[in-house]
């Protein structure tokens, strides 16, 4: 079982606590104290259910490893074997990594995953893709390295851009490029962060999938920050689509 | 004359590999053509007319499927696959000659085994096995959409029917407005309702779908029509005679 709380655990116990620690000042305390406390602790437990519920589902939400992807990576490195084996070695080390990144019995991080983690995820799926598209497809990174280390839950910047290669760019004769931009947004409510996949495929007037990916996601954000997040996907006149993924940045998940 | 065969296959390296088995396990075969994606593969299959074409299912530019179309009467077809289980069936029950990837040197062997003993024969016309397939591609798709394109000034928008309270029709544009904002749609409703799901989303007039759970209150106006209000929303929406059956009993 992952543990998915984030930072923000113990500071949200205190503050459920700070009624208490009030209760306690006053005179009268003793019984209503004892009142109180079993209150809370049966809040608290309720909490603990609700959160281990939640991780359960997040959990289901996060599996995903398509047979067409592992399937087609299989068959390239059968090519390369004979082409070029220290491309064909990348390509395993590539693969090797998102597997274990992917695969919820092989997973190896605990769950307080970053943005940085996010990038290195997308990255080695962004690598085998390139190698098995080979100049249809291009990619870059960027973003600030402040924001490197900002929470960010697993698997949803993966969504967004292994959606980037199929409906974007797999479907354009030619290919094109993707890229990974964050940035920090300033609103009246506080901090936020804007991950952005771009990419200048056929856009979102093609055919859409089943879309099931992209409803984790938005159920993912849901679960964590409530309406505080958001998940939009927008295709500009010109081509291409954008989809950005923006979260509070205080850190304070739901759960 | 020896046979000739057109290889339609996206990814580079599986499309070498595929050529450099074929070179050594079928040698007479002339390889006129290897195309990286569906409209090169229909342009070499009018400029070549191959024996055999080898098409993958999932190409930019045209699917393998639809180059197949193309290919009817005029060449041998072998689609190659990764994972298409749907496909797969039914090209089990037609009998339609498929590769899967990756492609092993024995199942290529018995796959190219048929074909030699069929270059005498005239082409299968897979058209039937084909639209078979569509159609269940279409069906696997359709049936509580998750998400609309919607037009959005300039720009294309998805917005998931999650956050969806109503479709209407105004000016001859067809509208999907949500809690934060409202942008049109090309879909006509009659189009759309088949797609939504039907316990989420009522029509309750000839321009108008909406979300159920939306629904406040519904109230007698003084004219004596049903009108809802919404939650999240300052609109009224008016139920049309048609579809105040909905709403008796509540």
């Amino acid at each position: 079982m992952h543990r998915l709380i984030g930072p923000a655990g113990p500071v949200f116990g205190l503050l459920l606590w700070l009624p208490v620690m009030v209760a306690c000042a006053l005179p009268v305390a003793l019984l209503w104290e004892r009142h109180v406390e079993g209150r809370h602790q049966r809040e608290i437990a309720g909490l603990h259910r609700h959160r281990q519920e939640t991780n359960l589902k997040l959990l289901v939400l996060q599996a995903q490893i398509e047979p067409h992807f592992l399937f087609n990576t299989l068959a390239s490195l059968r090519a390369l074997l004979r082409e070029d084996a220290t491309r064909a070695e990348a390509m395993v080390d590539a693969l090797v990594r998102h597997l274990r990144a992917v695969l919820p019995i092989a997973r190896t991080d605990s769950g307080a995953s970053t943005l940085s983690d996010q990038l290195a995820i997308c990255t080695s799926y962004l690598e085998i893709m390139a190698n098995r598209m080979e100049g249809r497809l291009a990619y870059g990174i960027d973003v600030p390295s402040p924001l490197l280390q900002t929470p960010f839950s697993p698997l949803m910047l993966l969504t967004l851009v292994e959606n980037a290669v199929k409906h974007g760019i797999e479907p354009k004769v030619g290919g094109g490029h993707i890229c990974i931009e964050a940035e920090r947004i300033v609103h009246t409510t506080g901090f936020a962060v804007a991950v952005r996949v771009i990419d200048n495929g056929v856009g979102l007037s093609g055919a859409l999938g089943h879309g099931l990916g992209l409803r984790n996601v938005r159920e993912q954000l849901a679960l964590r920050y409530g309406d505080r997040a958001t998940l939009s996907l927008v295709s500009p006149l010109e081509g291409g689509t954008i989809a950005c993924i923006q979260i509070p940045l205080d850190g304070s998940e739901l759960i | 004359m020896s046979p000739t065969a057109l290889v339609a296959e996206d990814e580079a390296p599986q499309r070498r590999e595929l050529c450099r088995m074929l070179a050594s396990r079928w040698p007479e075969l002339r390889i006129v053509a290897e195309c990286p994606d569906g409209s090169a593969a229909i342009a070499a299959l009018h400029a070549h007319r191959p024996t055999v074409a080898f098409l993958d299912i999932r190409m930019a530019g045209a699917s393998g499927l639809e180059v197949a179309r193309q290919a009817c009467h005029m060449a041998h077809v072998v689609f190659t696959t990764a994972y298409e289980q749907h496909a797969i069936e039914a090209f089990e029950v037609e009998a339609v000659d498929y590769l899967l990837k990756p492609v092993t040197v024995a199942r290529l062997d018995r796959t190219l085994q048929r074909l030699r003993t069929r270059l005498s024969e005239a082409p299968r016309d897979t058209g039937t096995v084909l639209e078979a397939i569509r159609q269940g591609f279409r069906s696997a798709r359709s049936a509580d959409i998750p998400w609309i394109t919607a037009s959005l000034g300039n720009s294309i928008k998805l917005i998931a029917t999650d956050d969806v309270l109503f479709f209407r029709v105004d000016n001859g544009s067809t509208w999907v407005i949500t809690r934060h904002e409202k942008a049109s749609i090309r879909t006509p409703l009659k189009e759309l309702l088949p797609e939504l799901n039907p316990d989420v989303f009522w029509q309750i007039h000839r321009g108008i779908i909406v979300r159920v759970s939306a629904i406040r209150t519904v109230r007698r106006n003084e004219l004596g029509r049903l009108e809802v209000a919404l939650h999240d929303s300052e609109e009224t929406l008016s139920v049309s005679q048609a579809f105040q059956w909905r709403f008796r009993g509540m």
